[in-house]
Parts: structure tokens; C-alpha cells; sequence
């Protein structure tokens, strides 16, 4: 067996492999706050002293696309705002996760009603859904270690 | 101040007069609708009258209410700054002629709101340079706050409109213009080298929701063409759902930022409508609330103005001073941010023992954040010249276009509402209203950061002198009894039941009523038809007038000085689109 | 006729007639609990205390005679801590259960409390229990706690229902309504008892926990159970039928219904037909109806019709106006072999079928097992009726037909045996999902409303008469784009040239239905001066419940 097939094949190495990745792209998650509303302000208040995000790796807010991997969807998506969240999220390279935070991402929240989405994940891919109107911060922090665990769950090389 | 002379009012609209519909403390009057050009003329012009300011222009589908004369009817809420007095035009218009003369020429605020009453009524206007949707996405059929538009029935959007139209339209202007002036018009190779750049809705600078397309030469903005409701939740849809205090939830999410202010707001407008009075300590635990959210919204719409400029330490400081504030808000209400606790009649809860205390502590720890940030931005040079002389408005200009609070008060104009109309014991408390020179983006900041500093003051007064004694007004038909009681016997569980599942029955009616909130005049144009369910809950939300201004300020102006001016005008989506 | 003053209204009043319905009429409402318009005075709640000037306490309003010259005060302070008084008594022992009570939203006791209670309560002792949830009959549960004893229950059985199968048992605080041992509540109008019961103590089981009043939407329809046409009035929520009560009509059925009518609902929510099947595969309507059509043509009239006398006005008039002119048919009955029911002198009638009147009239009437076996037709048309289910033993008369169609609301015997000859089924919509009449007994047409969207690609009667001809290409389409200029049109120009049939005007068919030829029945008018149909007062903006005066 070459080195090739031994990076892909002998268990013990993907396992250590996909560990050291799942650790490096938890613990470096460069958020893109795509923030419409009052979750927003909250999420603002994540990234603040008080209760800073960046003890968990998640400081470096990119507002494009290109260079981040974590889509934080604060606030309410309307319609007419579904184009561009559809767009920005096509134009985020892979591996990229997205957390609802709120319950108007994650649902549409009280506006049910003729303009506003009932939950982005009619249109993106949702991995972890905050609930709140507005969630506590704690409560984002507590769903961004849930999306940590998830990364670590994910297995690049080894097969199922 | 001198009473509004009604029948000078009436001999000015004259033949045109409909009805007389005065009541609740307004003075306001029906016109017919071929007149209201000429009557809205005549009465800005008017010396005695001088109703300069168009404080909003709303519609209302009427077709639910026992009183009326036609379908729809359109509502202008005027306002005179030099006397303080309010009037409010309405016109009615028939299902069948369902278009009114624009008076966009005459008041630059009519232009957006003319647009926001096509797209949710169908109304056209005579004369508007671009009658399209504004709030609604351009795909959308159909006219929502019409009774007849089922509230739920969404409409999806598949693409962004390239809003090349509007851009065609400022060329013209543009071309017009340089006629006008004797210039040499710009060509059409001139204007295809320059860039055009879209700015927004996501992006660090736009707050949220906000779209700019910006036509560039070199770094100088040629035309800014903004443009808004991607944060169009629904919420004058929405409160005509449940009970008039359900929309206590919706209300706090208007400026989010400021949430308690605009529940008061709100609150105020529906005990107005209803002729409820609550008690002194009810006031006085209003005005604190609304200090403290004066103090937030100012702290953080400095912050990240001051960000968006480059500084990103005050960030930090300013956000300090609102997680401090969020402590107590935490212990008052139960939440941080949004906070539903004003009720209709009083407040949800009355304050908890040891409340006076800790607000004094928390804010003696505030000071020195707020004089931090002062000390290292007031006299530095970078930021004086990113900021002094940027986005400038004249006072006649901010007034044409509707502007209020602390960025009119920087452009020069003192008008605050606290001290002009004077309720909550405002008129006893001492304080000042700082008032800027230039009406440029270093004014808005400083007045801001002014009024936090006499917010502390209003606070401690207003806490030194709150009385005992109940916090909801008796009248147990607007307020909920006390949970224990609720549990234990059949009368108050079905008052309880009833309150909460069909509400309280507000005499059919409506009023306009306004409010100081950190943004300038939040006003609510309320129409009860007498049942325990909002008819119309109009929002007249102050953001909007400021940001109509926004292609005005930055024209000129470099890409740069882009961020400085969105930041000062504090232009919160949930309030400007709602 | 007396003059009397109520308030500040002048009004000049029966001489037989109750205060608080002259009150009613002026818009001052006078609560009350144990009054009924058509029911004996008992005077027994306390709740309608008034107070007339020459009088120096407090009388009560339904049994205070009218003279001329009276006047009435109904806003008083005293009048209101009366009615503050008497609320407190009704609800000292009231139980706690409004969260689980059905009759939250149109309760008395609710609205008399927040329109002229809102006192706070002195109670400081236990309150009384008393047994929940007693099985009183069929229909009826009782919760005694919740009973106010306005007897009004009680007065129904013995005056209405003439079998007296209520009382009030023991007294003071320990008074309950019961049943006599072994005879429970089972009259044909053991509903009504809880449209009138003015609480949440006699509730209708089959309604009970289904839905809240105030989600449920109204639609004023008329019964089709039996040839009386009882109006009625259909709640329903979530495009389903949750319950039926009835309308006041002084005509018809005054303020009841019987409860076999009550509980006919299910057939519109089960069991529907909502897609065509043809060949045993769910198809397109419109395929469905094409291959239909085109077999019809192929058959050139060998046809013969089965319509139903369920069938509204609106669709035998198309109906039999296509399959006698437009595509003449064989031969056209509309019968149905669904077996008379019992009769009575109050509302039931023995004929099962809400518009035998219209068959007769045009002339459609015959008998199902002669026409099934003996037409002699290669195809068979059945529309509405489900004769195989009442005769199993016609199901061999269908083999005699080289085709077999229905147009059927359930999926019933007649459904499941088309399906099995590989016939045709189409989805027919029921009188709940499209705006009609039936003509009753009598002859007098009523008009109902449609309550729900029709399910499925389920068509009316005449919309389906509608598509056939104008697939056969004899189409003539009434004039008209909305459902009511079609069913004008249907009437100006459909009805059959010499029939004695009346003009209906269908934009202008009167409140109680209006009979338009001269064979009236003599039913005496019950006294109810005024034409206010329901009672206004209502604390919410919905219709308070049953057409019963509430």
C-alpha cells in the first residue's frame, strides 16, 4: 500500500486527520454576520467584551463571503431579501455552515404574515437553529459550541 | 403657547371642506380631494398658520369601519415648528378614482411616503416622478394593508431589482439641472465612465438592510440612489391580528435598539385613543425607561458610526455602557433587548425593590465609559476630518424633509418634543437640549453624546421624584389582574380570559399621537372601530424622513464619507421599513 | 298599541310583547339569562332588573307588562350594582374553567362581567361541587357547576320538545338539572338544549373540544336532512364543518333544529370524493369529463340520469334543462330510494330529502328500482344520490350497462361499485362548498351560502351541467362571470317555458326565504315583532351563537 492509499484507507490515519481538520476549522470559524435585525444588535453584543466570542475562536467577522465560513443569519430574511441571501451564500467557498440565530431565521418567528420568509431554510441549508427573540448570548455561544461539535463530527476521509 | 385658531384653518380650506372630524384633542378636517393641493399650499404659507412641516402622509382602508365616506382615505399630519401646533388633513378616495394630486414638489418628505401609500393601498399620484414599490418587492402583486389582502399570503422574489430606472431618472434630473444652471450637460460617454457600485443590503456599512447604488467618478459620489424594505416585516399588517396589546411585541422591534421607548410610544397613542389616564408613578417610571433607551440607542449608533469611521476601541466602551444598562433592563423586564413593558394602561410589572439604587450605580459607572470615548474622539484630528463638514443639511432643507430628533436639532432647529409638548412632567424637568451649528455628521454625533449626558440628569430626577402608589390605572376593563388571583376565583380568570382573547374595547375613533424617542418623533395614527382589535396602527417612524435625505447629504461627497453619514443618521431598518 | 320610553328612545311597542325585546329592537340590550322569546317567563335569574319610573324597586324586564306611558331606565347606577349584585350570587360557586369550558367566547357570564361587572370578588369560602361531566343523553353533556338554573333547558323539554325529561332536583345551593332515573335526555331536539343554555354547563358532545368559537367562520346555509330546510348556520374552521346550529326563521323553524340535522355534517368532512377516477386511476377532472363526453356523444342520447332530490335548485334546473333539451336523454329521474324518517308536528318531516319539492315540480320524479333495471339504456348517468347503498341488491342492475358514471360527494356503496365496472367517478361538491337554494315542503326557496372551498376538483351540480354541454359543444353558458350572475342567469333563463314555477329573482331572495306560489301552507306566524335577527350585543365582533335569540 503507498502513502497515498495509506492516507486514505488505515483508519487510524483519517481519524487523526479529520480530528486535527475538525479542530482547526472549529476553533477558527470566521463568522459573516448576516445581520438584518434585532438579533443583530444581540449578536453585537456576543462579540463585545462581556461576552466574547473570540474565547471560542470566532472573532474575525468577515462581512464577504470569500472569506468566511460561518453564515450567521440574525433576524428576519423577507422575501425580498431571499436573491441575495441565496447569492451570498452561493458565493461562500466550502466547507461553510450556517447557524439561524433567532427565531425569525429560523421560522419567521411572530411575522407571519405576506412578506417575510417562514424560516431561511426554505432557501439555505440550516446546521444549527438559535431560538430566541432575541436569543441570549449565551444561548448563541451555546449554539455555536453545537455547530463546534457537529464540525467535529463531520469525516472528510473516512468512508461512513 | 396660543391654541391652534380652528376656523382660520376652515376659512382657508373654505368651500373644499368636507367634515370637521376634530376629536380626542386633535384638530384635523376632511377635503375634498381635487382641493388638496391649493389647501396644503395655503396653509404653509400662511403667516399666522405656518404649517411648515409635513410630519407624515399616510393612507387607511376604511372599508371595515362604520364611519366613512369613502373607501380609502388619505391622511397628512402637518405640523407648525414655530407654534407647535398639529392639524391633520385627511382626503377621501373613492374605490373607483383611486389616484390624488402628488405633493411631492411641495414637501420633499411626501415622495417616499406617496410611494409607500401606492404600494400598500394602490393609490395613485398625479405628478410623482416615480411611482413604483418601495417597501414590497418589486415582483409583488396585489396591495397588502388593503382589508381584503389575506395577511399570510407571502409572494415569493426571485431577483433583485437592478434599479436602473431610478438611475435614468437622476441623470435626467441631472442633465436638468446643469441646463437649468448653464452648465455643460454630461454626456453619454461621461456618464458610461463612470462606476457604478452596489453597496448593500449585505454589507458591513449598511446597517442591516440598506441598499445603496453609488455612481462613482474616481471616489466622488455622482448619484446615490438608496433603496430600502428588505426589513418590510409587516407590522401595520400584523397589528391589526391580535388585541391592542399584542402589538407591544411588534412595537419594541420597530428601533430595536431603543425598545422600551417605542412601547411607551405606543402606549401613549392607545391611552390617548381611549381617554385612559395612568398614574404619576406610571410616568415617571416611563420617562427613566425612556432615558436609559435614549442613552442605549445613542451609545450604539455612536459606536458604530465611530466603527465605520475606523475607530474600533469605542466599539467596546459604548457596548459596555449598553450591557451594563442590560442588567438592569434584565432584572426590570425580563429581557435584554427587547423588552415589552409598557402595557396599555400602565406597565407589565412595577419596578422591583432596590430599583433606584442600582440604576444610580449603574449609571455612575457609565460616565466614565461615555467621557472615555469623548476624550478620544471630540478633539482628534482624523476624526474631525472625517466627520466636520460631511454630509451637511441646511435647517430648511431638514425641515422640508420631515427630519426630527437629535439630527434636526444638529442641524440647528431645537425642537424636542419633551420640551415643546411637555407630558410626563417633561416640562419640570431640568434640562437642556443640546443644539449643533452645521447639521454635518460631527454635530449629530456630539449632540448625541450631549444628550446622553442630560438623559443621566433627567434620570436621576425623575427618580428622586417618583411617588408611590399603584403603576396601571384601575380600570381592570384595559389591565390584567394579578396572576395569583387569576388561579384562585372565576371573575378575575374571566376577565383575565377575556382581556387577553378578545381585548378591551376602545371607542370607535382615532387619534395621531406622537413621542420623543432617541430618533426624533415617533408618531402612531391610530383608528379604533370599537372593538377590542387594532383597525389601523399607523407608524410613523422617524428614520424614514432621515433617510430620504441620504442621496441630498452625499452628493459630492467621497465613497468614504458614505459610512459616516449613514452611521450619524442612525437609520435603524425595523423602524424604517417595519 | 302602547308608547313607552326606554331611555332616551321613544318606541312604540306591542301590546303583548316583552320589554327586552322592545328594548332589543331600539339597540339597549338588557342582560339576561333566563328569558327566551319563545319560551314561558320564569323570571327565576334576576339578571334583567330595570328600572321603571312610578316603581320603587327594581323589576324585572321579561315580566313586566307593558302599559302605555312607561318609562324604563336601564343605565342607572342602582340598576348596575343590581346587575353586579346578581353576577356575584351566579358566580360564587361558579367553577374556574374557562381555559376548558366550550363556551368561552360566547358565555354569558364573560361578557356580563366585563360589560357591567369588573367587581372584585369577596368570596372566602370553598365554592360548591357539584358533578361534571354527567352523561345526560345522546347528544347532551351536563357540568352542574357551571349551571346558572335558569331553567331555560328545562321550559324546552316541557314546551317545545313536549317530553319533559328535565328537572331541577334538590334546592338552594345543592339545586342541579337532572334526568329521571332511566329516562335520559333522547328527544329529536335534545340539541337545542345547549344553543340556549345561556353557559358552559349543557354542551353538545359531539362538538365538545373540537375547536374555539371565535376561530370558527359562519356561513348561513339551510339544512338538508329532511324536507323542512331549517336554516342553519355552519361553523366551520379549517376549511371543515365543526358543528351546525340553527337560525332563527319564524317561518320554517323559528329558533331549532332537530339533531339528526346537527349531526349530518360528517358527510361533508369524510369521506369525499375529491379527485375523478376513471378506469380505476385518479385522473385530471377535465381528462375524466372529456372521456365522459366522449362517450356520450358516442352514445348520442342512450343514456339515462339518475339526478337526486339532494340536489339544489341551481343544478336540477341545469341539469334536467341539458339532458332534456341540450343532449336529450333516454330518460331523467331524480329519486332516491333513502327511506322516510319520523315525523312530528314540531319540525320533522317524513321526507328525507331537502328538494323534493323542485323534482316534483319539473316534473323528475319516478322510482329508482324500475328506472335501474328497466331502462333499457347502454349507459347510466347517476348524480348525487347513492341508490346502491340503500338497495345492495340494485348493484346487479348496473351490469346491464355497457357504461357507468357517477358524480358523487362520498365515496359510498354507489361509488365503490362504479369503480369496480371501471365507470367513470366524478367529485361532486356539497351545498357547504357553493352558493344555491332548495325549495322546502311548502315550496319556499332558501338560499344558502357557500361555508367552505369545495374539495378537491370537486364542481357543484350545475357547474358540472355547465362543463357537460359545453364539452358536447350544445354549451349555451349563462351570462354571468361570478358564481351569483350564473346562478341569476340560471333562473331568468332556465326555467322550463309553462311550468308554474315562480320568477326568482336570486340576487333578492328575502331573509326567511320567501314562498312564491300561491300553495302556501297555513302556519301561523310566531308573535316576534321586529325583524332583528340576531342579538347585537356582543362584548367581540363575531356572531354569538345559535340563531336561538342567544
Amino acid at each position: 500500500m503507498n502513502m497515498a492509499q495509506l492516507a486514505t484507507h488505515d483508519p487510524f490515519i483519517t481519524t487523526r486527520f479529520d480530528a486535527a481538520l475538525a479542530w482547526a476549522r472549529k476553533n477558527s470559524l470566521f463568522p459573516l454576520p448576516f445581520g438584518t435585525a434585532c438579533c443583530a444588535i444581540e449578536f453585537m453584543g456576543v462579540v463585545s467584551s462581556q461576552f466574547d466570542i473570540s474565547r471560542f475562536g470566532a472573532e474575525i467577522v468577515r462581512f464577504s463571503p470569500r472569506q468566511s465560513d460561518l453564515m450567521i443569519v440574525s433576524g428576519t430574511v423577507v422575501y425580498k431579501m431571499v436573491p441575495i441571501l441565496r447569492r451570498i451564500y452561493a458565493q461562500m467557498a466550502a466547507p461553510k455552515w450556517v447557524i439561524s440565530m433567532g427565531v425569525c431565521a429560523s421560522s419567521g418567528g411572530f411575522y407571519d404574515d405576506y412578506c417575510t420568509l417562514q424560516g431561511i431554510d426554505q432557501v439555505v441549508p440550516v446546521d444549527v437553529y438559535v431560538p430566541g427573540c432575541p436569543p441570549s448570548p449565551d444561548l448563541l455561544l451555546d449554539g455555536l459550541l453545537k455547530l463546534q461539535k457537529k464540525i467535529d463530527e463531520q469525516r472528510l476521509l473516512q468512508k461512513a | 403657547m396660543p391654541q391652534l385658531d380652528a376656523d382660520r384653518v376652515r376659512g382657508l380650506i373654505g368651500d373644499d371642506l368636507i367634515a370637521d372630524c376634530s376629536s380626542h384633542g386633535d384638530t384635523a378636517f376632511t377635503v375634498r380631494r381635487e382641493a388638496i393641493r391649493r389647501v396644503l399650499r395655503a396653509l404653509r404659507e400662511d403667516d399666522v398658520l405656518r404649517f411648515d412641516m409635513l410630519m407624515d402622509l399616510a393612507a387607511a382602508d376604511r372599508s371595515g369601519l362604520q364611519e366613512r365616506s369613502e373607501r380609502f382615505e388619505v391622511v397628512y399630519q402637518l405640523y407648525s415648528l414655530w407654534n407647535g401646533w398639529r392639524l391633520r388633513i385627511k382626503v377621501p378616495v373613492p374605490e373607483a378614482e383611486l389616484h390624488l394630486d402628488s405633493i411631492h414638489d411641495l414637501w420633499k418628505s411626501a415622495n417616499w411616503s406617496e410611494r409607500e401609500v401606492w404600494d400598500m393601498f394602490g393609490i395613485r399620484f398625479h405628478g410623482h416622478p416615480n411611482l413604483k414599490r418601495i417597501l414590497c418587492h418589486h415582483e409583488f402583486v396585489g396591495h397588502p394593508l388593503r382589508k381584503d389582502y389575506a395577511r399570510s399570503r407571502g409572494q415569493w422574489c426571485a431577483t433583485t431589482e437592478t434599479l436602473e430606472d431610478e438611475l435614468a431618472l437622476v441623470h435626467e434630473e441631472e442633465r436638468r439641472r446643469a441646463r437649468e444652471l448653464g452648465d455643460f450637460e454630461p454626456t453619454e460617454a461621461q456618464i458610461n465612465e463612470r462606476m457604478l457600485v452596489n453597496i448593500g443590503p449585505s454589507h458591513p456599512l449598511s446597517h442591516g438592510t440598506l441598499r445603496v447604488l453609488v455612481e462613482l467618478e474616481g471616489e466622488t459620489i455622482k448619484h446615490a440612489i438608496p433603496e430600502i424594505g428588505y426589513l418590510h416585516r409587516g407590522f401595520e399588517k400584523s397589528a391589526e391580528k391580535g388585541v391592542w396589546n399584542n402589538v407591544m411585541p411588534y412595537a419594541d422591534r420597530l428601533n430595536y435598539v431603543s425598545a422600551l421607548s417605542n412601547n411607551v410610544a405606543y402606549a401613549k397613542a392607545v391611552e390617548k385613543l381611549a381617554g385612559i389616564e395612568v398614574p404619576d408613578r406610571c410616568k415617571y417610571i416611563r420617562v427613566v425607561v425612556n432615558e436609559l433607551s435614549r442613552i442605549m440607542d445613542h451609545c450604539v449608533c455612536n459606536a458604530a458610526n465611530i466603527v465605520d469611521v475606523g475607530a474600533l476601541t469605542n466599539f467596546w466602551y459604548l457596548f459596555t455602557v449598553r450591557e451594563k444598562i442590560y442588567t438592569v433592563l434584565e432584572k426590570l423586564t425580563g429581557a435584554r433587548l427587547t423588552n415589552s413593558y409598557a402595557r396599555v394602561g400602565g406597565l407589565a410589572r412595577d419596578l422591583y425593590p432596590g430599583f433606584a439604587e442600582e440604576v444610580r450605580a449603574v449609571l455612575r459607572e457609565c460616565v466614565p465609559y461615555l467621557e472615555d470615548v469623548l476624550v478620544l474622539v471630540k478633539n482628534n484630528r482624523i476624526f474631525q476630518e472625517r466627520t466636520v463638514g460631511v454630509s451637511a443639511i441646511s435647517a430648511q432643507d431638514a425641515i422640508d424633509y420631515g427630519w426630527t430628533g437629535p439630527c434636526l436639532r444638529a442641524a440647528g432647529v431645537p425642537l424636542d418634543a419633551r420640551k415643546r409638548d411637555g407630558y410626563y412632567f417633561y416640562d419640570e424637568f431640568d434640562f437642556d437640549v443640546p443644539v449643533g451649528e452645521n447639521g454635518d455628521a460631527y454635530d449629530r454625533i456630539m449632540v448625541r453624546f450631549e444628550e446622553c449626558f442630560q438623559s443621566l440628569r433627567i434620570i436621576e430626577q425623575a427618580l428622586d421624584r417618583m411617588p408611590e402608589g399603584p403603576v396601571n390605572s384601575e380600570l381592570n376593563r384595559f389591565v390584567l389582574p394579578p396572576k395569583e388571583e387569576v388561579y384562585r376565583d372565576i371573575e378575575p380568570l374571566m376577565n383575565h380570559f377575556m382581556l387577553v382573547m378578545f381585548g378591551t374595547p376602545v371607542p370607535p375613533g382615532e387619534t395621531y399621537d406622537s413621542f420623543e424617542v432617541p430618533n426624533g418623533e415617533l408618531g402612531f395614527y391610530i383608528i379604533s372601530d370599537g372593538t377590542g382589535k387594532p383597525y389601523r396602527v399607523r407608524v410613523r417612524p422617524p428614520c424614514w424622513y432621515l433617510y430620504q435625505a441620504y442621496p441630498q447629504l452625499v452628493q459630492g461627497a467621497m465613497v468614504a464619507d458614505m459610512a459616516a453619514a449613514l452611521g450619524s443618521l442612525n437609520i435603524v431598518a425595523g423602524e424604517l421599513d417595519r | 298599541m302602547p308608547k313607552i320610553r326606554i331611555d332616551e328612545h321613544e318606541l312604540e311597542v306591542g301590546q303583548h310583547e316583552n320589554l327586552i325585546d322592545a328594548a332589543r329592537r331600539v339597540g339597549v340590550h338588557i342582560p339576561h339569562f333566563c328569558y327566551h322569546p319563545a319560551l314561558t317567563v320564569a323570571g327565576n335569574c334576576r339578571q334583567c332588573l330595570v328600572e321603571v319610573e312610578g316603581v320603587p324597586k327594581p323589576q324585572i324586564a321579561c315580566n313586566t307588562p307593558l302599559r302605555d306611558g312607561m318609562v324604563v331606565h336601564t343605565k342607572s347606577e342602582a340598576i348596575q350594582e343590581a346587575r353586579r349584585g346578581v353576577l356575584e350570587y351566579l358566580l360564587l360557586n361558579h367553577p374556574i374553567d374557562c381555559p376548558i369550558c366550550d363556551q368561552a367566547g360566547e358565555c354569558r357570564l364573560q361578557e356580563y362581567y366585563m360589560s357591567h361587572g369588573l367587581y372584585e370578588s369577596r368570596r372566602n369560602l370553598d365554592k360548591v361541587h357539584k358533578p361534571k361531566m354527567i352523561d345526560l343523553g345522546p347528544l347532551v353533556t351536563l357540568d352542574a357547576e357551571r349551571c346558572v338554573l335558569c331553567t331555560r333547558c328545562v321550559r324546552f323539554c316541557q314546551e317545545v320538545a313536549g317530553t319533559d325529561e328535565l328537572y331541577v332536583k334538590e334546592r338552594g345551593h345543592e339545586s342541579t338539572i337532572t334526568t329521571f332515573p332511566g329516562r335520559p335526555l333522547e328527544n329529536p331536539y335534545s340539541g337545542n338544549v345547549v344553543d340556549i343554555c345561556p353557559v358552559g354547563a349543557l354542551l353538545s358532545k359531539d362538538f365538545r373540544f373540537k375547536s374555539r368559537v371565535w376561530w370558527l367562520k359562519q356561513a348561513d346555509s339551510v339544512c338538508t336532512s329532511c324536507a323542512r330546510g331549517c336554516n342553519i348556520r355552519i361553523d366551520h374552521h379549517w376549511n371543515q364543518v365543526q358543528r351546525l346550529v340553527p337560525r332563527y326563521n319564524p317561518d320554517v323553524n323559528q329558533h331549532w333544529m332537530c339533531d339528526r340535522g346537527r349531526v349530518e355534517y360528517r358527510s361533508i368532512n369524510e369521506h369525499r370524493v375529491t379527485e375523478a377516477q376513471l378506469g380505476g386511476r385518479t385522473t385530471f377532472l377535465s381528462d375524466a369529463l372529456g372521456h365522459a363526453c366522449e362517450r356520450l356523444e358516442q352514445l348520442d342520447g342512450d343514456v339515462v340520469v339518475l339526478l337526486s332530490p339532494k340536489l339544489a335548485n341551481e343544478d336540477l334546473l341545469v341539469l334536467q334543462h341539458l339532458f332534456r333539451t341540450l343532449y336529450p336523454v333516454k330518460q331523467l329521474v331524480a329519486a332516491s330510494l333513502e327511506p322516510e324518517q319520523p315525523q312530528d308536528e314540531i319540525l320533522r318531516r317524513a321526507d328525507p330529502h331537502p328538494n323534493t319539492w323542485m323534482v316534483r315540480a319539473l316534473g323528475l320524479a319516478g322510482d329508482v328500482r324500475e328506472f335501474l333495471r328497466r331502462s333499457g339504456a347502454r349507459a347510466l348517468l347517476v348524480i348525487g344520490d347513492d341508490p346502491i347503498g340503500w338497495d345492495p341488491s340494485l348493484a346487479d342492475a348496473l351490469d346491464g350497462y355497457d357504461m357507468v358514471a357517477a358524480a358523487l360527494t362520498n365515496h359510498n356503496a354507489t361509488a365503490a361499485a362504479v369503480l369496480e365496472r371501471h365507470g367513470c367517478l366524478l367529485p361532486l361538491a356539497t351545498h357547504a362548498e357553493y352558493a344555491g337554494s332548495f325549495t322546502n315542503f311548502e315550496g319556499r326557496v332558501q338560499r344558502f351560502e357557500p361555508a367552505l372551498s369545495p374539495y378537491g376538483s370537486a364542481l357543484a351540480g350545475y357547474e358540472l351541467g355547465i362543463e357537460i354541454a359545453a364539452m358536447l359543444r350544445r354549451g349555451f353558458w349563462p351570462d354571468g362571470e361570478s358564481p351569483e350572475q350564473v346562478l341569476s342567469a340560471i333562473w331568468k333563463q332556465l326555467l322550463p317555458a309553462g311550468s308554474d314555477l315562480p320568477e326568482v329573482d336570486w340576487e333578492n331572495v328575502p331573509q326567511y326565504g320567501f314562498v312564491p306560489t300561491w300553495r302556501r301552507t297555513a302556519r301561523p306566524r310566531s308573535v316576534m315583532v321586529g325583524d332583528t335577527a340576531d342579538d347585537a350585543h356582543s362584548w367581540y365582533g363575531h356572531a354569538p351563537k345559535g340563531g336561538a335569540d342567544g
